[in-house]
């Protein structure tokens, strides 16, 4: 034990005798394993956050979506259709119409700003009970006269106003794509993390359309018809049931409906997506990622080994002197692998060390950028620092037996 | 102790050893006996390429024989495992060479304790035994330098201290002043005069006329054969005393102290 841990001293002293050619020479390793910790703990903080947002929505909850590619065949969803749907689908609890609209938005004779704008009801307030920051929430009147109050998500409203609650009964002027315009009155400031899981679905049936603009925007679906001066175009269907065992049959059923009323049926004009099988979805889609970045982060640790097995071959030859001597003062084959052989394993342990650095700053700088948490596995950790040791294990023993071999005197002859 | 005491510290008997470089095969050594006993101070001389290094390499155990035997103390370490060579040089065989062999990137005090490490002596009690021996050679202000920092006198000095620190049996000195000045080179060869008179037994190779008539004997090798030039029986006797008195047997110290195979 004093032979390997002198061993190991003896090792450090060695790599920092050059230390741009150790650099180099961990560099594949630092990639490799930077690479693996950065997409784990982003992957795994994104699967957190996606998976929390189901859960605040429930096991019991499915959206239906109208495929809009086949409006012309009638794939769409009216207020008479949820109105249908509550009364002909037993064991619902909530059946919450969403419209989506994107336009533009311009807050006095501020610069004009992407806007999306989303109509909820009063089953769709109260079964994704926003949290309020400031202000009060949509109430009764705002739903059934359609005024054209609104409430604005917390950070929409700090990028816009500075600060959340300078957002209060200011008014915003917007102006739909297709032409419809409104001067809306904020009424409230608050997050709205379930209803934006499925806003962020909606993104998903509206292909060919922009990307999330920067400001969200909340009223009610009435007064998306009074906007828009045409019947109400509702982009997604949430419906609740009252047992989470009961949700698919009564997303299915509602399906039914939807294609009855519209005779569409057997056309795919309606897809039903469970929470369950999202999350699935997402699981097996982030798996497959990993593994992707896995495979890719192995190829660029075994070149990064084959490297160090180079600079350790490049390092027994220079140092072919230094061997002779040693073996000449009294070490053995043994010893003089053990020093090759330590060096190696801590050239990539280092490097090993260096990347689980580096991969958490990346996954930190990822995750903010996109505004998860990311998730550290000590598990990971750890293994990625014994893989990086097992890396130098493995393509160090053949430098480390060469070296160990060389006869004293051939070795104290070389120049 | 005398040759007619007991045993030679080194026997070497029909002694052969050739280099085969692809077609080309050299005979370094043919037929080759030497005996050496406790206490000695031999001094092997020849041109080059006469076969000096190769004995020297061989008594070392630093290089194997193709033919004939080789009895270190009594044993027979002509077949000896790389392990088991490895333990007889770093426990009772000390080499000073011609270039040093001091490693650059330790300091003086690192090099002269790494026998030592690799007799697995403990970090503090090395550190302290090697600044003993730097001290004896008048380098211990010299402990934390390079080698690459210190005159060639001091480094051959540092590498004395090295050769000796595990207390061996036997000191090999491959042209020692070879790379010196006259003053340093004396300095050496007056070290070497006192481990003598302590009992220690050397074999040097030397070019040098000074340096071999400093020994008790001298050999010459000449195309792989060795010859005795001159021997010196008032010298045997100065030894025997000497080192009976330091109260030790060096023949004793290796069986002692030799790994079993």
């Amino acid at each position: 034990m004093n032979k390997l841990k002198e061993s190991m001293r003896l090792a450090f002293a060695s790599l920092r005798i050059n230390y741009m050619r150790t650099l180099l020479t961990m560099l594949g390793i630092i990639v490799g394993i930077a690479s693996v910790i950065s997409i784990v703990a982003v992957g795994q903080g994104a699967q957190e956050a996606m998976l929390g947002n189901f859960e605040e929505i429930g096991a019991s909850t499915v959206l239906v979506l109208p495929d809009f590619s086949l409006s012309e065949k009638g794939a769409e969803i009216s207020l008479a259709d949820v109105q249908a749907i509550r009364r002909e689908v037993a064991n619902i609890r909530y059946a919450a119409p969403l419209s989506y609209h994107l336009g533009s938005a311009k807050v006095g004779t501020g610069p004009s700003r992407t806007l999306n704008l989303y109509g909820i009801d009063n089953d769709g307030f109260n079964m994704l009970t926003p949290n309020m920051q400031y202000g009060r929430s949509l109430g009764p009147l705002d739903y059934q006269d359609g005024l054209t109050n609104a409430l604005i998500d917390a950070y929409t409203a700090t990028t816009v106003f500075g600060d959340p609650s300078q957002a209060l009964e200011q008014d915003i002027n917007i102006e739909l794509y297709g032409g419809s315009s409104a001067r809306l009155h904020i009424v409230g400031v608050g997050t709205f993390d379930s209803l934006e899981v499925i806003t962020n679905l909606t993104t998903g049936s509206l292909k060919g359309k922009e990307d999330m603009a920067p400001i969200s925007l909340f009223i009610p679906l009435e007064s998306v018809a009074r906007i828009t001066g045409s019947e109400v175009n509702i982009s997604i269907l949430a419906i609740m049931a009252e047992d989470p065992a009961l949700s698919e049959s009564v997303g299915n059923r509602a399906v039914k409906i939807l294609e009855r009323r519209h005779n569409s049926e057997g056309q795919g004009a309606y897809r039903m997506r469970s929470m369950s099988g999202m999350v699935d979805q997402f699981t097996s889609t982030m798996t497959l990622m990993a593994a992707f970045i896995s495979v890719v982060a192995s190829i660029s640790l075994i070149v990064g080994g084959i490297g160090v097995m180079n600079i350790m071959l490049v390092n027994v030859t220079e140092r072919t002197r230094e061997i002779g001597i040693r073996k000449a003062l009294g070490a053995t084959p043994a010893d003089i692998e053990l020093q090759f052989l330590s060096e190696a394993i801590i050239l990539t342990s280092l490097g090993g060390l260096i990347g689980l650095g580096l991969g958490l700053l990346l996954a930190k700088v990822l995750a903010m950028y996109l505004k998860i948490r990311p998730l550290f596995s000590p598990t990971w950790s750890v293994a990625a620092l014994l893989f990086s040791a097992a890396i130098g294990l493995v393509f160090g023993i053949a430098p480390a037996k060469k070296a160990a071999r060389m006869h004293p005197i051939d070795a104290l002859r070389y120049e | 102790m005398s040759k007619a005491s007991g045993q030679a510290l080194i026997q070497l008997q029909g002694v052969g050893k050739t280099y085969r470089t692809g077609q080309v095969v050299y005979q370094a050594l043919t037929d080759l006996n030497l005996e050496v006993w406790p206490g000695e101070y031999v001094a092997i001389v020849g041109p080059s390429g006469s076969g000096k290094s190769t004995c020297m390499n061989i008594i070392g155990l630093l290089d194997s024989l193709d033919q004939g035997s080789y009895k270190l103390a009594g044993e027979d370490v002509s077949t000896l495992s790389e392990e088991a060579k490895a333990h007889y040089r770093n426990r009772f065989i000390g080499f000073v060479f011609q270039s040093f062999n001091l490693l650059p990137d330790l300091s003086l005090l690192d090099n002269v304790a790494l026998p030592l490490f690799y007799a697995n002596v403990g970090e503090q009690q090395r550190r302290a035994k090697a600044l003993d021996f730097l001290d004896q050679v008048g380098l211990a202000d010299y402990a934390w330098h390079k080698p690459t920092e210190l005159s060639g006198g001091q480094k051959q000095r540092g590498a004395i201290a090295r050769a000796l620190i595990n207390d061996p049996a036997l000191l090999l000195a491959d042209e020692p002043t070879g790379n010196l000045d006259s003053h340093s080179a004396q300095e050496v060869l007056g070290f070497f005069d006192e481990l003598i008179a302590r009992g220690r037994t050397i074999v040097l190779i030397t070019h040098d006329e000074s340096a071999a008539a400093r020994a008790g004997r001298r050999l010459s090798i000449l195309d792989g054969h060795i010859q005795e030039m001159s021997t010196s029986d008032q010298s045997y006797t100065k030894l025997d005393k000497a080192y009976l008195q330091a109260g030790r047997n060096p023949l004793e110290d290796i069986k002692r102290q030799a790994p079993h195979e």
